[in-house]
């Protein structure tokens, strides 16, 4: 009831499902308890260390705070593979706790000195919560279920800003640092909410929590510095990440400089100052936080990855300028302010989001190294060059020409990494299955296997039947003497007027005969030449009528008769016998004719062949004819393929055997079908265009025409989907309901095969077939995928039919689609 | 080649030895002396080709003329003792479903004597 209640009151702001919500409120008041108490303890450490030491104590503080975040980094590792996430997260909150504690009690009464502590102390403090928070995020929630709460957590955090401040700037002037008693009663808070995520995460379902480290990742979740470090090194992607990191993190020291420099010449007194800083945080943070909740997802969505990375340098560039040209408080306010709400916003989102394609192991490992050293070196880094440039006495406008180089590094580096992202996510899934065809005929000769199964099967049946057999199978270079034994193995049925019985040799291979007493290619001449013969034409014509005068009792007859005119000249008159045997009764003569016709290739056959594809017992064997024919067949079949009074069965059998042929033509005669109004054979050409394209993936298919065919099934799907949902569940609509759901099914797979004629065919497959049956998280991949190669015109139609959501939901965004979608 | 012609229960008997092949045919061929045969009224022929050591396409297509023309004239022409090889050819190409072959001449000649 309450949680009912809860997710409804969630799922009003945050994309929450049904069993989430407690554990989203959890993360999100973690994170508020997080930044709450550190917007105040960063007020304090900013005014009292300028009221000390004025500006130029800034850089040597940077440092400081680079230097012990190394030490801390190293020691923190070496905890982390030791004890539990959890341990490690409540011990060290426990630690600032105390270590806070000590602070409050000795700032009334000792020197400037401690204030030089309280900063590094302060930064190495949020290092380390931040990254506590954001590995309890990753723990718990997959890269996409990330994704969608990444802006509700964030909100958190931002809203906690808010407070922390707006508590500095009433209570500074009152109660100046007794506020970091505040601070350490929300951290205890903290703890509590902590311990909760944790006993919540312990009872989720085994699917639901991340992948298992493999094997060789025995113990990843327990991470050194070191190993860290490598991981980052070997991977040209983290390695982009993690500059991009430090650029921006060199940018924003550079700016903080700035900003805290023009507030301590315009801004006199302590107490003032901790004020302003508290305002300005909490100001800062709304604007943040209405960032966040209004415009992130939206530009993220409506912009995708790769052109909202650029927002960020480009702002700050613009800011950076007008710093340079006018160096006031003002300037400093808009330049602090849009660099620190962008990179609690925006930044943050889309850092997030470039880790999706990193596995959650490497991940893990990653963020140690980059979150919690590079980016404090890049500070030392800055902390030097800031070093050097006071040392000169040179303004602020030279420090935003510094800021304005590195963001220059930092376009070119966004630039570089929205390639890789894309590339990288497609290494990231896997192809499941190829197709069932593909796969026979790729460890198959079905030809060569067919043909030792007949020339077995001959040898029960006549001895000239057996020989035009094994003369066929000699043509094959790479018989095995396997196969040659089989064969050769001589049948009861046969004995009466085999080879071997006419010469008394009882047992004698008829295989070895032919390879010990004839060259093969001398053989096949002499056939030739002699079947080329006019007088072995008039014989056998003469043979012929009187064979195919009889009816059923001389099949075999007919069927030796279809076999040898396979061997002769396609425009000997011979040849002509052969379409009255394609259409024989018998399938068996049938199949020996449609053999033959294929190995003749004449465009008169073609027509015979297309009727034979109604009959189940010759279909098989006439499309493997037509494919033998090849272009030649193409506009025969196209013709009869767009009859719509033909055989509806035949008809599809020529859209299979179109599949085979490979050619621009064939990819034009079924695109017309399928653009035609109304079609029959939708599934059957989307079949084969898809495999034509498999096979031949430079083919260019007419997008315009594959793209409406796209909208018209998302219709069909997304209308379907509504009235499978809306249909009474009375049990007389049980067949219906079957009906409704394969529709549904084939609509789906087209789709996706639409979708790879005209985007990478490997990419769409890889996608479909982890959607269908991967892991959650693989899914995860796939949709991201799609979500980053599709374009915007197609991508908001194909992405409702996949995510995850409600019926309630989906009805109402089918519905919403359906008015949008192309006429 | 070189043919032999001996006569038996009024069956003309070739018994032909040597190669049958182009181009050791001189003036005369297997069909030119069939067609003889058959225009001195022996329509029942019996190639015996026992000596035979080899025959190219060229030499099935004179056998298969001399077919034609003993068919033509209502006769018939039978084969016997043919090679193993020769036995091959003639299934390849279906003409043991044409000619009627016999192991042995008695055999052959047996069944001429049925007609």
């Amino acid at each position: 009831m309450l949680k009912n209640k809860l997710y409804n009151l969630l799922a009003r702001v945050v994309k929450v499902r049904k069993g989430e919500e407690t554990i989203t409120l959890l993360i999100f008041s973690y994170f508020f308890l997080i930044t709450a108490p550190y917007t105040i303890i960063k007020a304090l450490r900013n005014s009292e260390l300028l009221d000390a030491y004025g500006e130029k104590a800034l850089p040597p503080a940077y440092l400081l705070t680079a230097i012990l975040t190394g030490f801390v980094v190293v020691l923190h590792s070496k905890f982390q593979v030791r004890i539990s996430k959890q341990l490690l997260i409540i011990s060290s909150m426990i630690f600032f706790i105390l270590t806070g504690m000590l602070f409050w009690l000795f700032f009334p009464s000792t020197g400037d000195w401690l204030r030089l502590v309280y900063w590094p102390w302060a930064n190495i403090l949020v290092v380390v919560l931040m990254t506590h928070f954001w590995i309890t995020v990753n723990e718990i929630f997959n890269p996409r279920e990330a994704r969608r709460l990444i802006g509700f957590f964030g909100s958190g955090g931002l809203l906690g800003g808010v407070f922390g401040g707006l508590l500095v700037k009433l209570l500074a002037e009152v109660i100046s640092t007794h506020l970091l008693l505040f601070a350490f009663g929300m951290f205890i808070a903290c703890i509590f909410v902590i311990r909760a995520i944790f006993s919540y995460a312990e009872k989720l379902p085994q699917y639901d929590k991340p992948e298992k480290p493999k094997k060789e990742f025995p113990n990843t979740h327990k991470v050194g510095f070191i190993d860290s470090y490598h991981s980052v090194r070997k991977s040209q992607y983290l390695v982009l990440i993690a500059l991009v990191v430090t650029v921006s993190m060199i940018v924003s020291t550079s700016i903080d400089f700035q900003f805290n420099a023009l507030v301590n010449d315009t801004i006199k007194g302590k107490d003032n100052m901790t004020a302003f800083y508290g305002l300005f945080y909490s100001l800062l943070m709304l604007f943040a936080f209405f960032l966040q909740l209004l415009m992130t997802s939206n530009l993220i969505k409506r912009f995708g990855i790769k052109i909202t990375l650029f927002l960020s340098p480009l702002i700050l560039f613009i800011g950076s300028i007008g710093i340079a040209a006018a160096p006031l408080l003002g300037m400093a306010i808009f330049l602090k302010g849009s660099e620190k709400s962008l990179s609690l916003s925006l930044n943050q989102s889309i850092r997030e989001i470039l880790y999706i394609p990193v596995s959650p192991e490497l991940k893990f490992k990653a963020k140690v190294f980059i979150d919690m050293f590079l980016n404090r070196f890049a500070k030392g880094i800055c902390a030097i060059l800031l070093l050097i440039l006071t040392y000169f006495d040179l303004g602020i406008s030279y420090i935003s020409i510094l800021s304005i180089v590195f963001l220059g590094i930092w376009v070119m580096l966004n630039l570089k990494i929205s390639l890789e992202y894309v590339s990288i996510l497609k290494e990231n899934i896997k192809i499941k299955w190829v197709s069932g065809d593909k796969a026979v005929s790729d460890k198959l000769d079905i030809d060569y296997t067919k043909l030792v199964f007949d020339t077995l099967e001959s040898k029960k049946q006549s001895s000239v039947l057996y020989a035009l057999h094994v003369f066929d199978l000699l043509q094959h270079e790479n018989l095995s003497p396997e196969v040659k034994q089989v064969i050769s193995q001589k049948s009861d049925a046969l004995k009466a007027f085999s080879i071997g019985d006419m010469f008394g040799a009882e047992g004698t291979s008829v295989i070895s005969e032919f390879e010990e007493d004839f060259d093969k290619e001398v053989l096949k001449t002499d056939i030739n030449e002699i079947m080329s013969l006019d007088a072995y034409q008039k014989v056998m014509k003469i043979h012929a009528d009187k064979v195919l005068e009889k009816s059923k009792e001389s099949e075999i007859e007919k069927m030796e008769l279809a076999k040898a005119i396979g061997l002769m000249d396609p425009d000997s008159p011979m040849a002509d016998k052969l379409e009255t045997l394609i259409n024989d009764d018998s399938p068996e003569v049938a199949r020996y004719a449609i053999e033959s016709a294929a190995k003749l290739k004449q465009e008169k056959f073609i027509p015979a062949l297309i009727h034979r594809l109604g009959n189940p017992l010759t279909r098989g064997d006439a499309i493997s004819a037509l494919n033998k024919f090849g272009p030649t067949a193409i506009a025969t079949m196209g013709k009869f393929m767009g009859d719509s009074k033909k055989d509806l069965k035949k008809r599809k059998a020529v859209v299979e055997v179109l599949a085979n042929i490979h050619s621009k033509e064939t990819v034009d005669i079924l695109l017309n079908e399928l653009d035609k109004r109304r079609s029959d054979l939708v599934t059957e050409v989307i079949n084969s265009l898809d495999k034509i394209r498999s096979e031949k993936p430079n083919i260019h298919f007419r997008t315009r025409v594959v793209k409406r065919k796209t909208f018209l099934l998302i219709k069909k799907y997304c209308r379907i989907f509504i009235e499978l949902q809306e249909l009474s569940p009375a049990k007389k609509n049980k067949e219906l309901r079957e009906k409704m759901r394969k529709e549904l099914s084939i609509s789906f797979i087209n789709i996706f095969k639409l979708l790879g004629l005209y985007y990478p065919h490997v990419d769409i497959v890889k996608a479909y077939q982890n959607i269908k049956t991967g892991t959650k998280h693989s899914i995860a991949y796939a949709i991201e995928l799609l979500d980053n190669i599709l374009k915007k015109d197609i991508r908001d139609f194909v992405l409702p039919l996949i995510e995850e959501h409600s019926q309630p939901y989906k009805i109402k965004k089918f519905h919403q689609l359906l008015k949008i979608l192309p006429k | 080649m070189e043919i032999d012609l001996r006569k038996k229960d009024n069956i003309v008997i070739f018994d032909i030895k040597g190669e049958i092949r182009r181009s050791d045919m001189g003036n005369v061929s297997l069909h030119n002396i069939v067609k003889e045969q058959l225009d001195s009224d022996n329509s029942r022929i019996l190639l015996n080709l026992k000596k035979v050591e080899f025959i190219d396409s060229f030499g099935v297509g004179e056998i298969l003329a001399s077919f034609i023309s003993t068919q033509d004239i209502g006769g018939k022409l039978k084969l016997t003792q043919i090679s193993k090889k020769l036995h091959v050819v003639f299934e390849i190409t279906m003409l043991t479903k044409v000619f009627e072959i016999f192991k042995d001449e008695n055999s052959a000649l047996e069944s001429f004597s049925k007609e």
